[in-house]
């Protein structure tokens, strides 16, 4: 019995490296969604086109400033401050929702 | 109405709210209030916008700085004010940005820049309590048809439309 409890212990270890690997290649499914939803209002677009990860904001009809407006509403959203080095290579949901993952990691970190 | 229209129309960068607001909180605004050379003073540190942009690039790089500062500021816009119950951050974001882009024609630097001066004082006197909340209310809640918002997108339709409610002429 001992050597059971013994053996689940690193193996539970390794299982959270694994996790902790996968989660800093993409962002998770529920910020993307967000995201898409915050640009969704942001830029009112209409309810036949679809948002998905890799839609670029100026596809999907936003100008310079509504970038901006989308990043600042995301820094609401996520509690994070984004700065503008990096604000400015966003172009498509999925560079956002990154970010966001990213920020959101180093705060709790 | 005609006074803040025209006001609001040459603000390339409407007249917002300033970031460093924590700096000069409520305190300072009874410095403010005593006299014309201290009210100077305060409106000119806050401001940051030298003279002169060297190019149209710079001018919108200082235009987004100055929308970011404006929309970090409106948290505490919103405290001082007791906004919670009449507008959203999201709504008071997005007439930010309608402000903004009154003024999306504008072509010479120079004219941005005096745009943006007029935009950081603006915010600087929102932060600093410098005006009521039925100026907030009036100015950036509540858009033309009243409690109605204005539509960003609107931009197409025609002139006579727009001039439909306010006169025949």
């Amino acid at each position: 019995m001992s050597f059971v409890s013994i053996r689940s212990r690193p193996s539970s270890l390794r299982f959270k490296i694994c996790c902790s690997a996968t989660g800093e290649a993409q962002a998770k499914k529920e910020t993307v969604d967000k995201v898409c939803m915050i640009v969704k209002k942001q830029l009112a677009v209409p309810d036949g086109t679809p948002v998905t990860a890799e839609s670029k904001f100026s596809e999907l009809g936003a100008d310079s400033l509504d970038t901006v407006e989308i990043v600042m509403g995301l820094e609401e959203e996520f509690n994070i401050t984004v700065d503008e080095t990096s604000a400015q290579d966003i172009a498509t949901v999925q560079d956002a929702a990154d970010l966001i993952e990213k920020l959101v990691t180093e705060k709790t970190a | 109405l005609t006074t803040t229209t025209k006001r609001r129309s040459h603000l390339r960068t409407g007249g917002e709210r300033e970031g460093g607001g924590e700096r000069e909180g409520g305190g300072r605004t009874y410095e403010a209030k005593r006299g014309q050379g201290e009210e100077m003073a305060f409106t000119m540190r806050a401001v940051k916008v030298p003279p002169n942009s060297a190019s149209m690039g710079e001018a919108r790089h200082r235009v987004f700085d100055f929308f970011r500062q404006a929309c970090r500021a409106i948290p505490s816009i919103m405290e001082i004010y007791n906004l919670d119950d009449v507008v959203t951050p999201a709504q008071l974001r997005a007439s930010i940005s309608q402000q903004i882009r009154k003024n999306q024609g504008v072509s010479d630097p120079k004219v941005i820049d005096m745009l943006l001066f007029n935009g950081m004082e603006e915010l600087n006197n929102i932060t600093e309590h410098a005006k009521q909340r039925h100026h907030i209310i009036g100015q950036y809640v509540v858009g033309h048809k009243g409690l109605v918002q204005d539509l960003e997108k609107d931009q197409g339709s025609s002139e006579f439309l727009k001039k439909f409610y306010t006169s025949n002429y």
